[in-house]
């Protein structure tokens, strides 16, 4: 009971400590997490026929994924190896801390400072394709969806941070895995218009499912397939933790 | 000393990187409420030793122990260490750059598990004590290094940690601000019995205040001994003061042997008192070039210099 409580003191001291370390940076980050997702939402909406509801949905769930992976996925990664470059993760391990509460405090801090653009991407979704979220159901299973994509790729995340030499490298690897999850799977691109290969190699990826159970949300889909993809990234969140576990133990 | 409780214990420490040895078969203990300070030039693998004893590297092999618990046993996230020891690490430019210079040091206090008003006081008390009221509400990525370092000192000063290990502390610090960080130094000490690990090349500033020093070469430790031992085992050795501007005195005494050290104004020379005349006699020949020549008795930082050179030499030949 002590170790849950100090747990989350520890976590709860180490948020203010990140939040309060980004505060001045925070801005940018939060336009940088809008500018992908809004130009591809721009863009998409002069290629993609706006009258069939999947297409829309795709474009929509496709761009909140965008706005959670990139935070996690390229920040997270490069502001661990920031973090290790410049002696502050040593620091840290000297504390009387878990270092466990201090990586999840980092990704939160990352996630509240990308939660605006997250929000806005909702808000432009109902404005520009007229997609509307309604219903404790859908916001509780919106909000599932994101936490479930978010653990599952904080294993990923944490250990390309932790073994890049340089931050530099953990960018160029974030951003390149960012791309192949992103670009090459059916994120953004309807399923009908992938190339076979990535479309087998796509299930590979967290991210997948995380858009396609977005997808059935928004589409109001609570089927079989919904709790399918919610089990299956379930598995990936405890791999994940897993690999969290063992990067920072 | 020597009926103190042994707090620290390092047993044979290896580590290497690559092809390099940085510590060979590193042996030493550390007595609870000890200051000790580990000397040695750069590279001679102090950090390095530190680090380890931190547990934030693993050796290739031996064990270190702090109150009788092996300190490497642990994981990444073992609190352990953090229980024991407060530590100041040599540049730490990245360190809670965003925070406020009061934010940043109440925040390591209550990491540290202090209560809020009792961290709160500690935090005044700090910043007064390293004058820098001036600071409090500027963001610690703005300061300077010196102004940097305060912060980290005070960092590693709230809360209580039976263990302090501060590598390179009076680096960018003024003559006064050294004199606060000693005083605290001995207050820890005195009040809460704390035991104090030092990485310093300031022996001038530490040699009243640190009971035993090890002395670090090449990956060893050459010698272990209290400074007034250690000069007094030097009582043949003194050192000649030179104030004089000719390069041909230098060169003439470099050629017999002697090691020329330079400081500001002046060089001087650790010899013994034998060699006293001959020193005295070369001296002579530069008199009407306004060669002034005094002496006095070794101090801790000439006969770390002394032992360093030695080394040196004994390597080379």
């Amino acid at each position: 009971m002590l170790k849950v409580k100090d747990f989350f003191q520890d976590f709860r001291n180490l948020l203010i400590i990140n939040i309060l370390d980004i505060r001045t940076t925070w801005i940018f980050q939060m336009i940088f997490g809008l500018f992908t997702p809004l130009g591809l939402m721009f863009f998409l909406k002069f290629y993609v026929d706006l009258d069939n509801a999947q297409y829309v949905t795709k474009i929509l769930s496709g761009n909140i994924i965008i706005s959670m992976t990139m935070p996690i996925l390229l920040l997270l990664s490069s502001r661990i190896a920031i973090l290790k470059k410049d002696g502050s993760i040593d620091y840290y391990r000297t504390l009387p801390i878990s270092m466990h509460a201090f990586v999840i405090s980092l990704l939160v801090s990352l996630l509240i400072a990308y939660t605006p653009s997250i929000v806005f991407v909702f808000i432009l979704g109902k404005l520009f394709l007229g997609v509307t979220i309604t219903g404790v159901t859908t916001i509780l299973s919106i909000i599932l969806t994101i936490m479930l994509a978010v653990i599952s790729l904080i294993g990923i995340a944490s250990f390309i941070g932790w073994k890049a030499k340089e931050p530099q490298h953990a960018n160029a690897i974030g951003n390149i895995l960012f791309t192949i999850m992103i670009a090459l799977s059916p994120v953004i691109i309807p399923d009908d218009r992938i190339p076979m290969i990535l479309a087998k190699t796509s299930y590979l990826f967290p991210v997948t499912y995380s858009s396609k159970l977005l997808g059935l949300i928004l589409n109001n889909n609570f089927n079989m397939m919904f709790y399918r993809y919610i089990i299956i990234l379930l598995g990936f969140a405890i791999v994940s933790c897993y690999i969290l576990k063992r990067v920072w133990d | 000393m020597e009926n103190k409780k042994v707090y620290i214990s390092v047993n044979n420490i290896v580590k290497s990187y690559a092809d390099k040895i940085v510590n060979k078969n590193i042996n030493l203990e550390i007595f609870k409420g000890e200051i000790y300070c580990l000397a040695g030039p750069n590279g001679s693998g102090k950090t390095t030793l530190i680090r380890q004893m931190m547990g934030l590297e693993k050796p290739d092999s031996g064990t270190i122990f702090i109150e009788g618990d092996e300190s490497l046993k642990g994981s990444k996230n073992s609190k352990f260490i953090g229980n024991y020891v407060s530590y100041q690490p040599q540049n730490v430019n990245g360190l809670l750059r965003g925070l406020k210079v009061k934010e940043a040091i109440y925040y390591v206090g209550k990491l540290k598990k202090m209560q809020k008003n009792k961290c709160r006081e500690e935090v005044d008390r700090l910043i007064d004590l390293f004058q820098i009221k001036y600071l409090k509400d500027s963001l610690v990525s703005s300061l300077s290094g010196g102004e940097r370092q305060l912060v980290n000192l005070c960092m590693t000063f709230i809360g209580y940690s039976p263990i302090l290990v501060f590598d390179e502390p009076t680096n960018n610090l003024d003559v006064e601000k050294r004199e606060v960080f000693i005083k605290e130094i001995m207050r820890c000490r005195k009040e809460c019995n704390s035991t104090i690990l030092l990485i310093t090349h300031d022996l001038i500033e530490f040699e009243k205040v640190i009971d035993r020093i090890g002395i670090m070469f090449n990956g060893e430790i050459l010698i272990i001994d209290s400074p007034s031992t250690l000069c007094k085992e030097s009582n043949d050795l003194i050192k000649i003061i030179l104030k004089h501007s000719s390069r041909l005195l230098t060169k003439i005494l470099k050629e017999e042997g002697y090691e020329i050290f330079d400081e500001k104004d002046y060089n001087y020379l650790i010899a013994s008192k034998k060699d006293f005349n001959d020193i005295f006699n070369i001296t002579q020949g530069f008199i009407n070039e306004g060669v002034e020549l005094s002496v006095s008795s070794i101090n801790l930082q000439d006969k770390y210099f002394s032992i360093i050179n030695n080394k040196g030499e004994l390597e080379n030949a």
